[in-house]
């Protein structure tokens, strides 16, 4: 692992919410890393605290609700976590952007898209107003917006749900990032239109040399995206490798169960398998590994002691007692009855 | 549509079961009114002259992307939404001209699951009655006994008895969906029409969700016609499956034949956008369509599909090609059919 071309570390993220029935803990204990150039999948089921992570690496959880009280963020040699305000200011939309799942709500109704656009590349790269609007119209013709020069002056409402994630990601790119973080970023779009802004997401980054984030449920889209991937359950990572090793040897009962339970295009099966139960509240977590309460390969250890991320291979990490037993117990799946 | 309709006559003594529900021109268009008295200007074409049938005891999936009149269309069969034309034969008799009154007899063999498991459980009501409510307005037994079957239903469907006084919010998405396809079972149906049934569901609950649609299906001798965007989950769970873009049907055919020979180019780009969760299979064969599904408010002239279709030839901007049978069960309505069966 060659260390000079990290580009993010986070190390032990700890991120709680003070509720009004007392303080959770939403993310107990991530750690991932990024190169430049890479992508990387986080991948989990509503509630597993991905959306969390990404928030809590932009500082941009609720104030007063969210906390990091623990963990680093470190980001070029800087941890992020630590930095004034008006530094990390400088580092959300230039150096780290976002794109979120519903660009509804994360672009402004009430300003053009070309406005948007043009207000962060004058506030990120000093542009004046008139070259900022000639780099909206260039930046949308490079995400293949038609008529570039007619939609910079349209409003968020009047585009389609692609042509709007497309604005997003002219909008993110237009500083080119060292790094973005797309959050379910094709969840609310059709499959048609999901092929097209992942293949334009996977040519600019190649373009940009810019590393990506991609926040998903979907294993598809992990599996035709990320270089490596983490597995996220119940506020923690369970499983952590390549893509490629994920798939072929998923060495958590949770990604098994995960992978088992999509039904998939190229394989025929009579019924599908199920994870029993449902994922714990955040305020009854299970002692023991979080997962013992749907695991069918849960022994007396799982619901004493957590398992620390064991190394299973050079790489991939897995956060389950009987790692090494994963390929022989996977042949067995016992979900719902 | 004659040469349809004769041919699916002449079909009936070979099929494998019976048609159990056919669907004949069927349109809904909806008046989009402007100005300060409301006039109507135009109309969104959501569905517009679909046709298929649906065997007994199968599953019919219904795919396509958001807009092209899939959930119009179930509605429209149940009459949740009141057509502009077309026929919906049940039991011999067409449920469209049929007076309210006597399709309310009907509605009981007739059921649906929606979407939103939030917001199609009455917030205020115990799940007992939510469950009971079908019968009660069917006037089947007498409270006591309703409540009866109420706990038999959410037995069969994997939800507690001991639920059965608490609120829908007190439940998490998957039971939720298990509390609406209980009303839906408890009063016996035939069809059962569900409406992206799985899709707000976590992959892990879908599952189970699935596999349960599956269970009571052979249980109950259900038919269903599944509604659904995801490709993967309809193949999954289908029979036969109706692929749908901008108001028009625009492939029918069994599911191993619609993946393997898919004879419209949509249905094939659906196909090919449908990302596979393994990180070996590289998609070279990747179709990816140009531009947006256009407006039902102003459909494209001829084939709706031409203007992002890469085989279209000018025949296709002028002449609507028709849906036809091109081989046993399996439908299709485009001109170059049989260039695409070349490139399969």
């Amino acid at each position: 692992m060659a260390k000079e071309n990290m580009l993010l570390q986070v190390k032990n993220l700890h991120t709680v919410f003070h509720t009004e029935d007392g303080t959770v803990e939403a993310i107990g204990g991530v750690d991932f890393e990024v190169r430049e150039g890479e992508t990387l999948g986080i991948v989990g089921e509503s509630g597993c605290g991905k959306s969390v992570t990404s928030l809590s690496v932009m500082r941009l959880l609720p104030k007063g609700i969210g906390e990091v009280p623990q963990g680093e963020v470190i980001y070029k040699g800087k941890n992020l976590l630590k930095l004034p305000e008006h530094e990390m200011r400088k580092i959300r939309g230039k150096e780290i952007a976002m794109i979120f799942q519903e660009p509804m709500t994360a672009l402004n109704p009430v300003y053009t898209v070309g406005e948007q656009l043009a207000e962060m590349v004058e506030l990120h790269l000093g542009m004046n107003k008139k070259e900022a609007y000639n780099y909206a119209i260039k930046m949308f013709e490079k995400v293949g917006i038609p008529m570039p020069e007619k939609r910079i002056y349209e409003y968020p409402h009047e585009l389609s749900g692609g042509l709007r994630q497309r604005a997003m990601i002219a909008m993110m790119m237009s500083c080119n990032p060292s790094l973005l973080i797309a959050d379910e970023p094709t969840t609310a779009l059709d499959v048609t239109i999901q092929a097209q802004v992942l293949d334009l997401m996977r040519g600019l980054l190649k373009e940009y040399n810019s590393s990506l984030i991609m926040i998903t449920h979907d294993l598809g889209v992990i599996a035709e995206m990320a270089e490596r991937v983490a597995v996220m359950y119940a506020g923690k990572i369970v499983e952590y490798a390549d893509v490629v090793p994920l798939f072929k040897k998923p060495s958590h009962p949770y990604t098994v169960g995960l992978m088992r339970s999509i039904p998939r295009p190229d394989v025929e099966v009579d019924r599908l398998d199920s994870i029993k139960g449902v994922v714990p509240d955040l305020f009854h977590m299970p002692k023991g590994c979080r997962f013992n309460t749907r695991c069918p390969y849960a022994i007396d250890k799982c619901f004493e002691e957590e398992p620390p991320l064991f190394e299973v291979e050079p790489g991939h990490f897995s956060r389950c007692w009987r790692y090494a037993e994963m390929e022989e117990l996977s042949k067995h799946w016992e979900g719902d009855e | 549509m004659s040469k349809l309709e004769k041919l699916q006559s002449e079909k009936k003594s070979d099929n494998k079961a019976e048609i159990l529900l056919e669907v004949k021109n069927l349109k809904k268009y909806f008046p989009i009114r402007a100005g300060v008295f409301k006039r109507t200007v135009g109309w969104v074409r959501a569905v517009d002259d679909v046709s298929f049938f649906i065997r007994k005891g199968e599953t019919l999936g219904l795919v396509g992307e958001s807009g092209c009149g899939k959930t119009t269309t179930g509605r429209t069969i149940l009459r949740l939404i009141e057509p502009t034309a077309g026929s919906v034969h049940y039991g011999g008799k067409d449920l469209l001209t049929m007076s309210r009154g006597k399709m309310n007899r009907y509605r009981s063999k007739l059921q649906m699951i929606f979407q939103d498991p939030y917001g199609s459980l009455d917030p205020r009501m115990r799940v007992k009655d939510i469950i009971a409510e079908g019968l009660k307005s069917a006037h089947i037994g007498n409270k006591k006994e309703r409540y009866k079957m109420v706990e038999q239903y959410m037995e069969k469907v994997g939800l507690s008895p001991l639920y059965a006084n608490r609120f829908a919010h007190e439940f998490s998405g998957g039971q939720r969906q298990r509390i609406g396809i209980a009303r839906a079972l408890i009063m016996n149906p035939e069809l059962i029409v569900c409406d992206e049934a799985v899709s707000a569901l976590d992959v892990s609950i879908q599952a189970q969700i699935l596999n349960l649609l599956d269970d009571l299906q052979k249980e109950f001798n259900l038919t269903y016609l599944f509604i659904a965007h995801d490709l993967n989950v309809v193949k999954h769970i289908s029979d036969r499956i109706v692929v749908m873009y901008l108001g028009k049907i625009v492939e029918i055919a069994s599911k191993h034949e619609l993946f393997k020979n898919p004879l419209h180019p949509y249905t094939k780009a659906l196909l090919s956008a449908n990302p596979i969760p393994d990180p070996t299979i590289e998609r070279k064969d990747r179709i990816i369509l140009q531009g947006d599904v256009p407006s039902p408010a102003n459909p494209p002239k001829g084939c709706r599909f031409h203007t992002r279709c890469w085989l279209a030839k000018p025949q296709c901007s002028q002449e609507e090609p028709p849906l036809i049978e091109v081989k046993p069960d399996h439908y299709v309505a485009c001109h170059f059919w049989k260039n695409m069966e070349e490139q399969n």
